[in-house]
Formats: C-alpha cells, sequence, structure tokens
C-alpha cells in the first residue's frame, strides 16, 4: 500500500438501479502519471467523485496513501488536488482570489507570505496572468478549465486527480496542460481522465480501461500498445461478398473496415495473433483470387488498442 | 476524530487533522468576504434610513406621540430584517449546491459540517453588528430625541395595549433604559439568527432557491403568528414563538428576565444546524 498514491478495491456504486460501478479495482503508483480511460457514461467520473467523498460508494473502499477516503476524508484529501470535469467557481471571485480562497483550505501548505508569488505563478503557468483580477463569471469554458488546473495545483498537492483536463481547451491550452502534466513528472501523482488518446499516449506511464464500471485492462502504455493485435491495410481488387463474409468468419479477424477507391478497396483488417495469422490472412485472399495491389501492417496506436478492448468487453 | 499521520513521496510524513470542523476557520474566513463590507454596509444603511425615515415623518405630524414611533419603527425594522435575512441567506447553501461550487468545496480537505456550520458562522457578525447591531444603537439615541418633542409616550411594553386598546393612549413612560434596550436588541439578534439557521437547513434540504425563499418566509410569518396568538404559555415556551413573545416583553420594558429565550433561541440554532450538517453529510454532489 505503502507504494500507491491511490488504492481503490471492490468499488460498488448503483444510482437507484442502474449500476454504475462493479467490483472496481484501481492501484495507482506513486510518481505514475495515469490514465483513466473509458466510453462516456463508463463511470470515470463518479470513481473520481467517489475518490473526493463528493459520492458515497454502494460497497468497497478507496484509500488515498493508505487513507480511506470516507473514513478519513479530509485529511486523505489535504493531499489532493483536484480538478472536476466542469470546474465551477464562486462568479463573485476573480481569478486570483479563487486561488487565494483555494489556499485558505490547505493550511500550512502555502505560507501566507509566498501565497502572491504563488497564484502569480500558476496563473503564468496556465496562461491566465492577464486576467488575475477577473471576475470568474466572465471566464470562457477554456478559461474556467485554465482556472481549475490552476487552483488544484494550488495547495503543491502529492495527487492530482484531473476529470478530463483538456476537454474545453483549444490546441494551444491543451498543449500548455500536457506541458504542465509533463512537468511534473516524478514528483507529483497525476490520475487523469480524458477522451484523447493521442494525449494518454504522450504523457501517460500507465493506462486503465474502464468500460461497463469495471476495469477491462490496466498497465503500462507500452504493454497496450504491443498487444497481440496488429492491423493490416490492403489495397484490393477483384474481391467478392464471400471473400469478405468469409474473411470475417475467421476468429483471427477481429475487425474488419472496408471502404472503396474507384474500382478498388481499402481494407483495415485487424488480426488477433502474430505472424501466422499475418500468413494465413495473405493465403486466403490469394486462394480467392483477390488482386493485391499494397499489403502492410499500420502502426498500432493507443486508439486501436482502445477500441479494441471497449469492442471486446461490449461483445462478451 | 484523531489526527492522520500520512506517508507520502518520498517516505516523507505528514500529519493532517481530522474531523467534521476541519476548514472550519478558513471556509467562514472566505465566506465572511460575500458579507463584508458592501453587503453589510447596505444592511446597515438599509435599517437606519427606515429608522431615520419614520422618526423624520414622525416629527412632521402634528401629533408627535413617542409611542406612535417606537411601534411604527419597531414593527417596520423588525419586518424588514426578517425579509432581508430570508433573501439574503436563501442562497447560501442552496445556491452554492446549485452552482456546483459546493461540490468543488467540499472535495478539499473540510468537513462537510464545517461547511454548513460556515455558512451560519460568516453571518453571526453580520446580523450582531451591521444588521441589528448598529441600527439599533442608532435608534435608542432616535427615541431619546424623539422623548424630548413627543407629547405623549408609549414604551415598548405598551404596544400590545397600544394595539389592542387604543384607548390607552396617554399613559406616560419613558423610553427604556439602555440595559432594556440592549436586552431587547439581543433577542432581536436571537431570532433573526434563529430564522437564518432555518434557511441554512431549508438550503441543505430542498433543491431549489425559490422553493427555499418562499418556505424560509414562511417561517418568521409563522413566528409572528404564534407569537400574536394567545397560546397556553407552557405550551409555547420552547417555541420560536415565545422568542418573539418575549422580544415582544422586552422592547417593553418588561422585566422579565432575556436570558431564558436567549438559551432557548441558542438551542434552537444548535438544533437546526445540527440537523442542517447530518443532512448534508448524507447528500451526494
Amino acid at each position: 500500500m505503502r507504494d500507491l498514491a491511490l488504492e481503490v478495491r471492490g468499488l460498488h456504486k448503483h444510482f437507484g438501479k442502474t449500476e454504475v460501478l462493479r467490483d472496481l479495482d484501481l492501484d495507482v503508483p506513486i510518481h505514475s502519471i495515469y490514465g483513466f480511460l473509458g466510453p462516456n457514461g463508463a463511470g470515470k467520473s463518479t470513481t473520481m467523485k467517489i475518490v473526493m467523498g463528493l459520492l458515497r460508494p454502494s460497497a468497497g473502499r478507496a484509500y488515498v496513501f493508505g487513507r480511506d477516503v470516507h473514513r478519513d476524508g479530509p485529511a486523505a484529501r489535504a493531499l489532493v488536488g483536484y480538478l472536476p470535469q466542469q470546474a465551477r467557481f464562486h462568479p463573485y471571485r476573480t481569478c486570483r482570489e479563487v486561488l487565494e480562497f483555494v489556499a485558505r483550505l490547505y493550511p500550512g501548505r502555502v505560507p501566507r507570505g509566498a501565497l502572491r508569488d504563488r497564484t502569480d505563478e500558476l496563473l503564468e503557468n496556465v496562461g491566465l496572468a492577464e486576467l488575475a483580477d477577473r471576475r470568474t463569471a466572465g471566464l470562457s469554458g477554456g478559461e474556467a478549465q485554465r482556472l481549475g488546473l490552476a487552483q488544484a495545483l494550488v495547495s503543491e498537492p502529492e495527487l492530482l486527480i484531473l476529470d478530463e483536463p483538456a476537454a474545453a481547451l483549444d490546441p494551444e491550452g491543451r498543449r500548455d496542460v500536457l506541458g504542465i502534466i509533463e512537468s511534473l513528472r516524478g514528483r507529483v501523482t497525476i490520475f487523469y481522465s480524458t477522451h484523447i488518446l493521442d494525449d494518454v499516449q504522450r504523457v501517460s506511464d500507465r493506462v486503465a480501461v474502464i468500460s461497463g464500471g469495471r476495469i477491462v485492462a490496466d498497465g503500462p502504455v507500452s504493454d497496450l500498445l504491443t498487444g497481440n493485435e496488429s492491423t493490416w491495410t490492403l489495397h484490393t481488387r477483384g474481391c467478392s461478398a464471400d471473400t469478405r463474409a468469409a474473411l470475417t468468419a475467421e476468429p483471427w479477424v477481429t475487425d474488419l473496415d472496408v471502404r472503396s477507391r474507384g474500382d478498388s478497396e481499402i481494407w483495415s483488417v485487424r488480426l488477433v495473433g502474430d505472424e501466422a495469422a499475418e500468413r494465413l490472412l495473405h493465403r486466403l485472399l490469394l486462394d480467392d483470387g483477390v488482386d493485391i495491389a499494397e499489403f502492410h501492417t499500420s502502426d498500432h496506436t493507443l486508439e486501436d488498442a482502445y477500441l479494441s478492448i471497449v469492442r471486446n468487453d461490449r461483445e462478451h | 476524530m484523531a489526527d492522520a499521520t500520512l506517508d507520502t513521496r518520498d517516505g516523507m510524513q505528514r500529519t493532517e487533522a481530522n474531523g467534521l470542523f476541519r476548514g472550519l476557520r478558513g471556509l467562514t474566513a472566505a465566506e465572511s468576504t460575500r458579507w463584508f463590507p458592501w453587503r453589510s454596509l447596505t444592511f446597515t444603511a438599509l435599517g437606519l434610513a427606515l429608522l431615520v425615515g419614520n422618526y423624520v415623518s414622525w416629527l412632521a405630524q402634528k401629533d408627535k406621540i413617542l409611542g406612535h414611533l417606537i411601534l411604527s419603527s419597531l414593527t417596520l425594522w423588525v419586518l424588514v430584517l426578517i425579509l432581508m435575512t430570508v433573501a439574503a441567506t436563501q442562497s447560501t447553501v442552496a445556491g452554492e449546491i446549485a452552482q456546483g461550487t459546493a461540490a468543488w468545496i467540499v472535495a478539499k480537505p473540510v468537513g462537510k459540517t464545517a461547511f454548513v456550520i460556515s455558512k451560519f458562522a460568516a453571518l453571526i457578525p453580520v446580523v450582531v453588528v451591521a444588521m441589528v447591531g448598529v441600527p439599533g444603537v442608532v435608534a435608542r439615541f432616535i427615541f431619546v430625541a424623539a422623548e424630548g418633542n413627543g407629547r405623549t409616550e408609549f414604551n415598548g411594553y405598551e404596544v400590545m395595549r397600544l394595539v389592542n386598546e387604543p384607548s390607552a393612549r396617554g399613559e406616560y413612560t419613558t423610553v427604556p433604559d439602555w440595559a432594556d434596550h440592549l436586552g431587547t436588541l439581543g433577542l432581536l439578534m436571537v431570532i433573526i439568527l434563529v430564522i437564518a439557521a432555518a434557511m441554512v437547513l431549508l438550503g441543505c434540504v430542498l433543491g431549489h432557491a425559490t422553493a427555499i425563499f418562499a418556505v424560509g418566509l414562511m417561517i418568521p410569518i409563522a413566528m409572528v403568528v404564534l407569537a400574536l396568538t394567545p397560546i397556553d404559555h407552557q405550551f409555547v415556551s420552547l417555541t420560536p414563538a415565545w422568542l418573539m413573545e418575549s422580544f415582544i416583553d422586552g422592547a417593553g420594558d418588561n422585566p422579565a428576565p432575556v436570558l431564558a429565550p436567549v438559551v432557548v433561541g441558542l438551542l434552537w440554532i444548535a438544533g437546526l444546524l445540527g440537523v442542517a450538517s447530518w443532512w448534508f453529510n448524507r447528500r451526494e454532489l
């Protein structure tokens, strides 16, 4: 437990008859940058809200640095900076006042004399220096998101929990957020949810995929990328519907996407297995007399891995 | 609850306080910034304007009956105070929940109880100083000044008789002395704080600010109606209605002790806030 910043065990949550989380387990190692992926409604925000004490679990426990978040909630949350999915602030406070307000809730974390420098630095880092004295009621969605990130950082937390930190941001804002996350690597544990798989691949050490309220994949990003699936792209001519049907029926084919281009077709075939599957694919097409103009493997991205995991989970 | 020693990065240890009231001081201080200085000054100005306006119009009257000034000033001022309290407090908790800022705050290292109590704690200086204290003290000087001009004088004790028996005019009494006046103000503060605590509770329980405003308005109305209803004193002795009755007695230089209704009022406040905290702790945000 000592090596874990966040530990979740057997978490269940239901709203009425709807079961949102089912026996969810998570281990977020200290100093890791941990991506939390899943389709809409999979339970990402619910998990984070339970960890932050905003929702009560129906069953199970969550621990922050070994402290039960429900029995010792305030003490556990003292170590956490949290950015909710939709950052909300008092409309009558300025950006600077929001940060000062939050700092006041973490006594001893930011010395009074250093507060001004700390807020200036954070506002500068998130690109809000010029809006420091503007009331939050006048902020755009992206600016509010930036301020949300700054307030999560103001207490210099050990664990940063970010719910879709780049969702409302333009490309520049996204880059800034990734830069901030990157700059905290090795000093702060970051647990964040996102739909932007490219970002996860860029900055995350580890990833968990949640689907239907339970974790369906969990591990280092590199492990997910080197899974036992591969995607092949083929430019074909003279292919019959029977060939496609036969290919789809093969147990080692997990996905087939066909697009027409003039009198030829571009196939994207996802295979389970190693070189054997590749040879089988090649042979099957040649046996059917398919004219193959191009045949190459594509880079396996996190998006491929994610879609495959989620699709497999839904099928089973 | 005992303090917690946490193992964090690099084997560092940090001792963090636990407990329902954690963060109360910081939250109260932050909440106070909502009230001071401008809102509080507005409350003070409203109260003073009402009392001074009453005095000026009273001066313009031919029959300068001191009892009329005391009656109309106190009645109007108490009504305005109650309305201001309901209006100002209906959004303190409900507004935060509706805006989503309640969830944002309780995700910080603060107890949910501290969140609820801070809303009330920040109001105490506003009520004591801005709403009741300053205008109330000034009111005494107004009454004393009026005493020199008035033909007939009624103190607050005669208020009920004045209402019920207009023929009672003509009894000559003096303006209540400072001790009685301050006792009356103390009672009024307690009544206003009971209403504020009730509004905090409503904010925790109900989900809509308008509904809270409407229900909140019913509380002082019910208190006044009960206070004016001749029912068994024993039966009402622990109700807010008794506080209202005590206020009327206090305003009337009644020798009845101020301490008892103040204690009852404080017990009511503690009970209302206790239920509010319990409810808010159960609530998911």
